[in-house]
């Protein structure tokens, strides 16, 4: 009796945990019996490529989010920082003939707008997310006015091949690397440590010692360096970048994490995991469902309802307190 | 009781899911629109040659649900099966390439596309598929220099047909043209912005020179108020009725989908009082809105619509077919952009007899100036001495006009 309550308690700690992996393993499991029947296995190589190009963008973004949504903040200006980090590369990258001075410089604008977001919520005392929409309005006016100087739409990368970036095995190489550098930094150094205290309980954090304005830098900082190597393989891919590219790509991010069992609150249950999971359960329903004959545009009513699902389970408030 | 209330409410969301996403159909049409066809319905030919994707620019209203009727009729009759796939909302080619992606499975032969962006990855991805354009003037592919420039002379690229005219100035004449037959003597323009439309440009510049040159010898000027006003995607704002120069504008020449972008501006405008009640509107897009339709006509403030044919999605079809077949027209030597079939709406009447006879107005195949009996010798697998100059020849035929309605 007492083991059967364990077990109930266990799985009921780690329903969040069970909702999001299971997601993905019944996603990989589902579409491998299924895509065959229907004339192509999700797992043919071009598939997986597709696959890959779904996901990269997305998940390489959320890994870096991961940090930013531990403190329970979120910024919603990345998908405007993806478009304008885009822009820059094709534009300096066919003055330049090179892709190094562009990414450097949209490293340097991505501590910027950083410093911006991270440090202007604490300094002001708004609500974080505040900056991040002012952030958002100023760069859809710089896009757009940098288009209207351009006399177009969109802009295509002319000064040098661009198929490096839609081999998946890069893809899959950085992402990994990526996922290994970020949870280095979050599960085993102060930076991702405090991120999750300031997210779990900000003011004991503040009166342990943690500088939160210096944290919370810090943990923008990495993602917005993670939103560069994003917007690389997002310009990458075609080589071209638009006035709209990156729209709403930051609810794309906050999907994803969501699906991957992140609490939105924040706090010590934040995993990078949850980022890489998300992307992929997501990824996996854009791809599979169409090759078992749903059609495209009906997908997102499925997608819907996961969501729901899994929101209902990893999302709800406990004792009247989000999950953290 | 919470949790029975938390279930409710649970159950109510999926169901707002599941609604959200039905098909809302369309007023006074009791055909089916559906986004997909499934190979043995609606399929008199009893073949089965694969599937097109119809990466669409729309997702709803009567334009759309009269495309996928016609496409229905001449799927079925193809023995294709067609889906339905939604390009990136701006356009972009990521966006678009990822959707075509997605959507790709081994059945499928041929792509219709509404837009261009990312035109030359997904030939370049797929360069076995047949592609072919609709309700696009494709600027990337055929402007110099333009993004997808690559695509003009690729073999697998078979055209497209623009919305309503390739060239702006074509544009600009037509406006010109209905102001001057209503007698409208101070107009105000509105345009979407030149980096993305850049003929619409072409057709403001254009009208503006006709005004200038009809004013040398008309015995009452045209004044056209200002310089055109921008939307940037956005419907056009109650404050730009607020300048005092537009406040008794005769009428507002907006050769976008003004329908959705200037009329409710407008009709607000004239309800509180700040602008004159007969401002008119000359403009494209189509609702079948009962209120907005009511409001047409040379009492209403709508006073003309110029729209493309819906039929027009015939061109696209053609193409891929003879391609997939394998017999091209012996006439067709490279892809180009054409002018797409014109329906210029400017009387009641008019109005009248599209909203009762004709594809667009009723969303029924049945109601088609194009059926199955008038286009199937247009094929090259139906007439091998069909034409590329026949095809073009019916699409410019007064069967597609307002004219040629019943």
């Amino acid at each position: 009796m007492e083991g059967k309550q364990t077990h109930l308690a266990w799985i009921k700690d780690h329903s969040a945990n069970l909702a999001a992996y299971g997601g993905v393993v019944f996603c990989v499991v589902f579409f491998t019996i299924l895509t065959p029947m229907f004339g192509e296995s999700i797992w043919s190589a071009r598939k997986l490529e597709t696959l890959m190009s779904n996901v990269i963008v997305t998940a390489l973004m959320s890994v870096g989010a991961v940090f930013v949504y531990s403190l329970g903040n979120m910024d919603i200006s990345i998908g405007r920082q993806v478009g304008l980090y885009a822009t820059i590369m094709v534009v300096l990258g066919n003055s330049t003939g090179s892709l190094v001075v562009p990414i450097l410089v949209c490293l340097l604008l991505s501590v910027v707008f950083a410093v911006i977001n991270g440090a202007t919520g604490e300094v002001l005392h708004i609500h974080p997310i505040i900056p991040s929409l002012v952030v958002m309005f100023v760069l859809t006016g710089v896009n757009s006015m940098l288009f209207v100087n351009m006399n177009t739409r969109n802009i295509s990368l002319t000064s040098m091949g661009h198929e490096i970036f839609k081999s998946p095995i890069l893809m899959l190489v950085v992402l990994v690397a990526e996922v290994l550098i970020v949870s280095y930094l979050f599960n085993f150094t102060k930076y991702g440590k405090y991120a999750k205290a300031i997210g779990a309980n900000q003011v004991s954090a503040q009166q342990s010692g943690v500088n939160l304005i210096k944290y919370k830098v810090i943990a923008y900082i990495v993602m917005g360096v993670c939103v560069v190597v994003a917007s690389v393989f997002q310009m990458g891919y075609t080589g071209a970048a638009a006035d709209a590219t990156g729209t709403g790509f930051e609810m794309n991010v906050m999907v994803a994490l969501i699906l991957g069992g992140m609490p939105l609150s924040g706090g010590m249950r934040s995993k990078v995991s949850c980022a890489v999971v998300g992307a992929f359960t997501f990824a996996l329903l854009d791809v599979g469902l169409p090759m078992i004959g749903i059609a495209a545009r009906n997908t997102y009513i499925i997608k819907a309802v996961i969501f729901l699902i899994v929101v209902l389970i990893t999302c709800r408030k406990k004792d009247g307190v989000l999950p953290r | 009781m919470k949790k029975t209330l938390a279930l409710i409410l649970a159950l109510a969301m999926a169901l707002s899911c599941l609604a959200a996403c039905g098909n809302p159909g369309s007023a006074g049409s009791e055909a089916p629109a559906p986004g997909t066809s499934e190979a043995g319905q609606n399929n008199p030919s009893g073949e089965d040659n694969g599937k097109i994707l119809f990466m669409a620019n729309l997702n709803a209203g009567p334009q759309y649900d009269a495309y996928l009727a016609y496409l229905d009729m001449v799927c079925g009759n193809l023995g294709y099966t067609y889906e339905v796939i939604l390009g990136d909302e701006s356009n972009d080619p990521a966006g678009n390439l990822t959707a075509v992606q997605n959507a790709m499975t081994n059945d499928v032969v041929g792509l219709i596309a509404c837009q261009d962006g990312g035109l030359s990855e997904i030939l370049a991805e797929y360069p076995d598929l047949y592609v072919a354009g609709f309700a696009s003037d494709m600027a990337s592919v055929y402007d110099e220099g333009g993004t997808n420039a690559s695509v003009k002379d690729n073999d697998h690229f078979l055209g497209t047909v623009a919305d309503q005219y390739v060239n702006g100035a074509d544009v600009g004449q037509m406006y010109f043209d209905l102001v001057v037959e209503k007698g409208y003597k101070k107009v105000a323009t509105i345009c979407f912005p030149p980096f993305a439309y850049p003929q619409l440009a072409v057709a403001d510049e254009v009208f503006r020179t006709l005004v200038e040159e009809y004013n040398q010898t008309a015995d009452e000027p045209i004044e056209v108020v200002g310089e055109a006003e921008v939307l940037m995607f956005e419907p056009l704002s109650d404050a730009y009725f607020m300048e005092a120069e537009r406040q008794d504008l005769d009428c507002i020449v907006a050769p976008l989908a003004g329908c959705t972008f200037v009329y409710p501006a407008l009709k607000s405008a004239i309800a509180s009082g700040t602008i004159s009640a007969d401002t008119k509107l000359l403009t494209s897009g189509f609702e079948n809105d009962e209120d907005l339709l009511a409001d047409f006509g040379d009492d209403g403030v709508i006073t003309a619509i110029c729209i493309m044919t819906p039929e027009s999605i015939l061109v696209p079809m053609v193409m891929l077919d003879n391609a997939i077949q394998g017999k091209p027209f012996a006439d067709y030597t490279a892809s180009e952009a054409v002018d797409s079939a014109l329906y210029i709406i400017d009387s009641r009447e008019d109005m009248d007899r599209v909203l009762s006879s004709s594809l667009l107005g009723t969303g029924d195949a049945a109601n088609t100036a194009a059926s199955w009996d008038a286009i199937q010798d247009l094929f090259t697998r139906n007439n091998e001495s069909a034409t590329y100059q026949g095809l073009k020849d019916f699409l410019y035929s007064d069967a597609l006009t307002v004219d040629g309605l019943a």
